[in-house]
């Protein structure tokens, strides 16, 4: 293995509405994991910058390290301690796959202590296992908009075509946390057998609407009951947004971003209506957010050599 | 005869007593031995900003030619009332020419002897001149759009050359005042600024004479003065180094035009600033407070100000250029607001910037970008709290206690 090298990871949104813990969406803002030098074995040091500085462990307990270790271990290979700089863009807990990213970035790592490295889709099972759910680690690594299926440790996915250029995705980000947990426990044991017929049928008309390029049909596709409504309610602004959002002529859909509390919308032209509103909405209700204008990442996590100069502490 | 340079504004006038208003100011100063030069603006009717920075039409929402024709004929409205009034008026036109842009591109505005001649000949015979002031002649015969408040300019440009010292901005109000934020109980009128303070508040983002109008008056060394029609002695003074007293802050301003962009991730080298901001600078894009983040890892942050109604541009600017820098995005903010505070001394009373960053802290509010000069400090907060940060600034800096 030679270092330094950068590790670069992708942000991702999954759900898009009705795609619940299926469809997932790569995005062009990124994490930067630059594995500087190797340490003594068990010994670990994470630099966080940016987005989680301050907050993410910076030893063992790590989740790049985290991931990297519970790799090795299953591989049978003795790990190396690592220095790791985790330059950080995408923000932390606002459902846009910060976690999946050092799950991806970790196992990437262990990759790279393998005699005979593995490809990316051989990886996904492990990053798969580790995260829990596909919908944000297999579009993560594979970039693109992906439907993933889990059944026990079985993957089956697909990666659609690409977004048209003339389309973006408009993220807004308010200065608002919703763990997972609490957007777990927000939804319903049980749907009801009309609300299931509603999503499934809307699932299926996005993904083929994707595939096919009929991108008309993402209002309709990205429509959802059975956890926007509940999830909707976890943030100030939430259920305002995601019935005018859709009502604005430049929208082309809207949904929470994974469990929230980031919206995301896809525009035609720079999405600077859309974007503005959303924030606008958020302020209405009394949060502070910002926003992104992003490209679909069709690359996932890339591999690159850096110079020595990048090792200066 | 002494001449007065005296810069009129279309939304001055709703109804026929505000006519009234102006004959009676201009009668009490022919009474004077006065002869009243009048400079007309009537492009910013709703008192917005069609296209600040324009200097030529291009590029504006307005109709150039409709604009053009609306303050032509508000020249002639005001030349028939007052000479229905005794008063003896020539109304002039854009095409006569009285102010010539020097380029189509750099906006300098000049008035050719020529053009003095033609305004002589009418001020010789006591005849009172009434010009429209937004726009000059471009070198190719077209009327170039002299931007936001640009008859301020136009004013200045005139008292340049006709050798006065002194040029007037009547507005409906009584002068400048200690902050742009409505509701402020204890506002106070400004008497005294100084170049230098007009500027700052013009980039504070108050509404206060155009800032080429001050540096030319500045350049020039004419005071200007901000007052009502009725009142010439009241109102704002703006002058060089302004003696006396010393109040240090002037005013406290809030701007909530302005959004933030943070490109994030640009790797380290020489010239990927140059690239960002030559990027910007072809669409035509201004930034301002441009902060760069401590390098790590050959990567860094670049943060700047934009104006909001830019930001469409900046959008489409920015993503192209974080794509083929290799940055890791782009964040993009409009919910902000800059809150400034403006007074010449500022940089030689070193309690200034604690007393503003207390003041603010005191009240919670988080203060996400800073920048300072000599004569102002502005921070850049959450739009929810701007309001909040001026009323408390106010109060601290402004206030009697």
């Amino acid at each position: 293995m030679r270092f330094p090298i950068r590790i670069r990871v992708p942000a991702s949104s999954a759900n898009l509405g009705s795609g619940f813990d299926t469809l997932g969406l790569a995005l062009s803002l990124y994490n930067f994991f630059d594995v500087l030098e190797v340490l003594p074995s068990g010994r670990y040091e994470v630099e966080v910058i940016g987005e989680g500085s301050g907050e993410l462990e910076t030893d063992i307990k790590n989740q790049i390290v985290q991931s990297y270790e519970k790799a090795c271990g299953t591989w049978g290979i003795n790990p190396l301690g690592l220095r790791i700089r985790s330059s950080n863009a995408i923000p932390l807990a606002r459902g846009l796959g910060s976690s999946s990213t050092a799950i991806v970035g970790g196992v990437m790592i262990a990759n790279l202590v393998r005699d005979v490295p593995l490809s990316k889709e051989e990886l996904l099972p492990m990053m798969v296992d580790i995260e829990g759910h596909p919908d944000n680690v297999v579009p993560c690594c594979l970039g693109g908009m992906v439907v993933s299926c889990l059944e026990n440790s079985d993957l089956r996915y697909v990666k659609l075509p690409r977004l048209p250029s003339d389309m973006v995705a408009v993220v807004a980000v308010p200065d608002f946390k919703v763990s997972t947990e609490e957007a777990r426990n927000a939804l319903p044991r049980e749907v009801p057998l009309e609300d299931a017929v509603f999503n499934i049928s809307r699932a299926a008309l996005l993904s083929a609407s994707w595939a096919t390029g009929k991108f008309d049909n993402l209002p309709w596709g990205m429509s959802d009951r059975i956890h926007q409504p509940f999830r909707s309610r976890l943030f100030p602004g939430g259920e305002a947004l995601l019935d005018q959002v859709s009502r604005i002529p430049e929208c082309s859909g809207v949904a929470i971003s994974g469990s929230g509390p980031s919206i995301i919308a896809f525009a035609s032209g720079s999405g600077s209506t859309v974007a503005k509103y959303m924030c606008s909405v958020f302020s209405k209700h009394g949060l502070r957010s910002r926003f992104f204008v992003l490209d679909e990442d069709y690359q996932g996590a890339t591999l690159e050599a850096l110079s020595r100069s990048t090792t200066r502490r | 005869m002494e001449l007065k340079v005296i810069r009129i504004l279309e939304e001055m006038f709703n109804e026929e007593k505000d006519f009234q208003g102006l004959y009676r100011s201009l009668k009490r100063l022919c009474d004077y031995n006065c002869l009243p030069v009048l400079v007309v603006s009537s492009t910013n009717p709703d008192g917005g900003d069609p296209g600040y920075g324009s200097d030529t039409l291009k590029g504006l929402d307005r109709d150039p030619c409709l604009m053009v024709k609306r303050e032509d004929r508000f020249c002639q409205v005001i030349s028939v009332i007052l000479a229905g009034k005794s008063l003896k008026c020539k109304s002039f036109r854009v095409e006569d020419n009285i102010f010539k842009a020097r380029t189509s591109r750099d906006g300098t505005v000049i008035c050719e002897r020529e053009s003095l001649s033609k305004l002589q000949e009418v001020t010789i015979n006591g005849i009172i001149p009434i010009i429209p002031g937004s726009f000059s002649l471009l070198p190719e015969s077209e009327p170039g759009y002299l931007g936001w408040n640009g008859a301020d300019l136009s004013a200045v440009v005139l008292v340049e050359a006709l050798q006065q010292t002194q040029c007037y901005l009547w507005s409906g109000k009584r002068g400048l005042s200690s902050s742009n934020l409505p509701g402020i109980s204890t506002l106070k009128s400004l008497g005294r600024i100084s170049y230098g303070e007009c500027l700052e508040m013009a980039a504070a983002g108050m509404n206060v004479p155009s800032a080429r109008a001050v540096e030319r008056a500045e350049n020039s060394n004419i005071r200007i003065c901000v007052c009502r029609p009725d009142g010439q002695e009241e109102g704002t003074w703006i002058m060089s180094e302004v003696s006396g007293k010393s109040v240090i802050i002037k005013a406290v301003a809030l701007d909530k035009e302005t959004a933030k962009i943070a490109v994030l991730g640009v790797p380290d080298r020489p010239g990927i600033a140059a690239r960002l901001f030559s990027g910007l600078a072809a669409e035509g894009i201004c930034v301002e407070m441009i902060l760069q983040s401590v390098m790590r890892g050959q990567i860094n942050d670049i943060a700047f100000l934009v104006d909001k109604r830019d930001i469409e541009k900046t959008i489409t600017a920015c993503r192209d250029l974080s794509r083929q820098l290799g940055a890791q995005g782009v964040t993009f903010d409009t919910e902000i607001a800059r809150v400034s505070v403006v007074g010449a001394g500022i940089s030689s009373h070193a309690e200034i910037p604690s007393r503003v960053f207390s003041i603010l802290a005191g009240k919670g509010i988080n203060i996400e970008m800073i920048s300072a000069s000599s004569m102002a400090i502005t921070c850049v907060v959450s739009s929810l709290d701007g309001e909040a940060a001026v009323h408390a600034l106010h109060h601290e800096f402004m206030e009697d206690k």
